[in-house]
């Protein structure tokens, strides 16, 4: 089965500065893929690349099969886009934006458009330009969902949003999810564990891990390694520990390349005299930080502390 | 088809108070425009007219203003609009705003313009091609450009600073050329050439934007372009001899020169100059005029003059207009006005007298269809001309005294040589006496083929000037006689077509230099 979305070595420079590094990326059908990373990671650029707004200075993306620079027209008629900054026809009333809209889509449903209508209690008489920021949203939501897009692009779609609003929204397209791929960005790791099914992760324009999340979930483990007596952590740590620190005579680190037994067995390698390891799975949330700590205090030694808790010497 | 009657439809719904505007605009322009043929002899006729002047500027800052809000409805800059990552077809799109623009801008225009051609007595119907032709000068000169400088800019506020920019860059290019080019020959084609070049430049532009919204390749397009084109132009200025030997070809032989001058001063007609200011300076050289053939006339575009003292110093100017200046078989005198350095006039003046060489750029013009009435109280309808009467004329000392009054329709009529007669008295006097007539006559029109001209009103009025105005009654007697035009004496018009544009030298010897510098302020 082809992906829905791929990507060979996206590469995007403005000037000097690298946005994107060569980006490989697959999203299979039917998948929701939510591209998380903290600000200024380039997760709207990459989304921009995939919809055509901006062309990759390197590399190349397909979505739907079709090259992304060649996007327009009627292959619009399978995607739905919506975006947290996207300038909206506010002089229209909703009612007029979604009259518009119809003519455009053969596969228009004017059913669930009034079903969305009334799932999201739009005022269908009001102009885009008096409407809530959340009410935008839902109105940008219906005008995209109504004819049933084969993908759904949503570029920070809940920021800004209260709670309500933002699980009205999830609540749509999870309904949707059955017959669409979703491919959104954020940098909100909670609002999207609940029901992405894959996840990527983008620091600094690199693409750092791209997997499901079941995979994810099964490769990250924090571990606390108790010892008898303080030590100084090894300068060989494998590469995959993440954030190691020790506190007392608590090691704890992040494990990205758990593998059962055979990493139980690395640990205990490494700490022969300890008297307890723990390894839990972890939160999408954790594993996000422990990724972006990663980032930040890369080339920097990991601190460490005594077993009294003093800066070691 | 759908997708364009939809965009249509949405942009016709929102942009109604514009449209509304810009019909009213027309409306009143078209109603209003025809009191400036109307003799203005009255304060209310003035305010009229000067209404009709304010109207006739409001039409295109109506476009600009239909223009720049439906192309921005959909703005081709920025990465932030909705309709990008919709299913509009780009052509469509396209499509959409130019079906506005031919309902909601053209379609009034044209109309506007059938309403002043009937106003004026031409029938709209038999102007189908010119007001056509029209559109089309007005696609080029301004709905293309507003169209490329919309599609280029993000919104309303971004497209008005840009066309101010574009006026002031303009005026300074305008001011540019004036400065460094003081001596500029007239080229007959350059019209013919920068209309199809306009409509490329600014179309590329607008299809580029539409296409594949490449905004910076079409945006160092619109502005390399008339860059380029300006460069192009200038460089051509700066060697005129070959721009005008490509336009006007040299003759085949020395023989075949199409008419004779020879220097002709007298006692009454000396060689004059005329110093403008410490960098202009013209001599007038009086001239016999030899060898027109029947039928045909000669119009003088351009002149180049080479003077050479007795000791052998030369001066030679650039190509100069001679603002067509025409010669009939029987013309015997004229003047030719020549712009002379005056660095190098004064040079000359230490070995007056000199020689002359000309070299003149020449259109060979011949008679056509002539006309002749006995000229009616009311409209006459001159064919291929237009519909002139003859009216009172406002004097500011509070007199009045008859001119004649034409209208054509969509462009200046075809060059054309009138004759007729004035007369001395009012024109209640019946039948006056020789005594209390002079033959009159003039030249008017241009020999310009196209059907139409660029202008928002769709009639153009030719300025009609008849020699002999007022002639001094003597140096005994310093009031002069002011002619009137009458009805009821006889007119004939003659209208002459191109034949040939050529050049032509001759060489005058022994002309004597005024030592006397009289400035004219």
């Amino acid at each position: 089965m082809n992906p829905t979305i791929q990507t060979h070595d996206l590469t995007m420079r403005f000037g000097q500065t690298e946005v994107l590094h060569e980006i490989g990326l697959a999203v299979p059908e039917g998948a929701i893929y939510a591209l998380v990373g903290p600000n200024g990671a380039g997760k709207t650029t990459m989304i921009k690349l995939l919809m055509n707004i901006l062309r990759p200075t390197a590399g190349g993306a397909e979505v739907l099969g079709v090259d992304t620079q060649r996007l327009a027209g009627e292959v619009f008629n399978r995607i739905g886009y919506v975006s947290e900054n996207q300038e909206m026809p506010d002089a229209m009333t909703v009612e007029a934006l979604l009259d518009f809209m119809r003519p455009f889509y053969p596969r228009w449903d004017r059913e669930l458009e009034r079903q969305l209508v009334r799932q999201f209690d739009l005022p269908l008489k009001r102009k885009l330009k008096h409407l809530s920021r959340g009410m935008r949203m839902k109105a940008a939501f219906a005008s995209s969902l109504a004819y049933r897009p084969s993908l759904i692009v949503l570029d920070e779609p809940f920021t800004g949003l209260d709670p309500l609003v933002r699980d009205e929204l999830i609540e749509s397209l999870l309904e949707r999810a059955p017959e669409t791929t979703i491919f959104l960005s954020s940098h909100d790791l909670a609002e999207i564990e609940s029901f992405a099914s894959h996840v990527g992760y983008l620091e600094e324009g690199r693409m750092l891990f791209s997997e499901e999340m079941t995979v994810l979930s099964e490769r990250f483990r924090e571990v606390t390694v108790t010892l008898a007596a303080p030590v100084k952590l090894p300068r060989d740590l494998p590469s995959a520990w993440l954030v190691p620190e020790t506190v007392d005579c608590v090691v704890r680190f992040v494990h990205s390349e758990y593998r059962g037994e055979a990493s139980e067995h690395e640990v205990a390698d490494l700490f022969p005299g300890a008297r307890d390891v723990e390894l839990e799975s972890m939160p999408l949330r954790s594993i996000f930080l422990a990724m972006a700590k990663t980032g930040r205090t890369q080339n920097h030694a990991a601190q460490t502390t005594a077993c009294d808790g003093r800066p070691e010497a | 088809m759908n997708q364009i009657l939809n965009i249509f439809r949405k942009d016709t719904r929102r942009f109604w108070p514009e449209i509304v505007l810009s019909l009213v605009i027309t409306a009143a322009f078209a109603l209003i425009y025809p009191v400036q043929w109307l003799p203005g002899t009255g304060e209310r006729v003035r305010e009229l007219q000067y209404l009709a002047s304010v109207f006739t500027g409001l039409v295109p800052v109506s476009w600009w203003l239909l223009i720049g809000r439906v192309v921005h409805a959909e703005t081709l800059v920025g990465d932030r609009q909705f309709w990008i990552t919709r299913p509009y077809e780009w052509k469509k799109l396209l499509g959409a705003k130019v079906l506005f623009l031919l309902v909601w801008l053209y379609l009034p225009f044209i109309a506007a313009q059938s309403v002043l051609l009937a106003e004026a007595g031409f029938h709209p119907l038999s102007y189908v091609p010119g007001l056509l032709f029209g559109l089309l000068l007005a696609t080029g000169i301004l709905v293309l450009p507003l169209f490329a400088i919309a599609a280029v800019t993000a919104n309303f506020a971004r497209m008005t600073l840009t066309l101010l920019g574009v006026l002031i860059a303009l005026l300074g290019a305008a001011f540019a050329a004036n400065m460094v080019n003081r001596y500029t020959a007239f080229i007959p084609s350059s019209d013919r050439i920068s209309l199809p070049v306009m409509l490329c430049l600014f179309g590329a532009v607008v299809l580029i934007q539409y296409a594949s919204r490449r905004v910076w390749q079409a945006r160092v397009l619109l502005i390399a372009g008339p860059v380029l084109i300006a460069a192009v132009l200038f460089a051509a200025s700066r060697s005129q001899d070959s721009l005008v030997n490509r336009y006007y070809p040299l003759p085949a032989s020395a023989s075949a020169a199409p008419f004779q001058l020879q220097l002709a001063p007298d006692s009454r007609r000396q060689v004059t100059d005329i110093r403008i200011s410490d960098n202009v300076k013209f001599i007038n050289v009086p001239l016999l005029v030899a060898g027109v053939p029947d039928g045909y006339a000669i119009q003088i575009d351009n002149l180049r003059a080479t003077f050479t003292g007795q000791d052998g110093f030369s001066w030679t100017s650039p190509w100069q207009s001679s603002y067509g200046q025409r010669f009939l078989p029987d013309t015997e005198q004229t003047e030719l006005q020549i712009r002379i350095d005056p660095a190098a006039y004064e040079r000359l003046l230490k070995t007056t007298p000199v020689s002359l060489h000309l070299r003149l750029a020449l259109t060979r013009i011949k008679a056509g269809v002539t006309t002749s009435v006995v000229f009616p109280r009311g409209n006459v309808e001159l064919p291929g001309f237009g519909i002139c009467a003859t009216r009172p004329n406002f004097a500011f000392w509070g007199t009045t005294d008859e001119n004649m009054d034409c209208r054509s329709a969509l462009h200046l009529p075809q060059l054309t040589y009138l004759v007729t007669v004035w007369q001395d008295g009012p024109c209640t006097t019946i039948q006056p006496t020789p005594e209390h007539t002079a033959v009159a006559y003039g030249w008017t029109g241009n020999l310009d083929p196209d059907p139409a001209e660029f202008g928002i009103s769709s009639v153009w009025t030719p300025n009609v000037t008849f020699s002999n105005r007022r002639v001094h009654n003597g140096m005994a007697d310093l009031s002069s006689t002011r002619w009137r035009f009458c009805p009821g004496v006889p007119f004939r018009a003659t209208q002459y077509h191109l034949v040939n544009r050529t050049q032509a030298s001759m060489t005058l010897t022994n002309i004597v230099l005024p030592a006397n510098v009289v400035p004219t302020s």
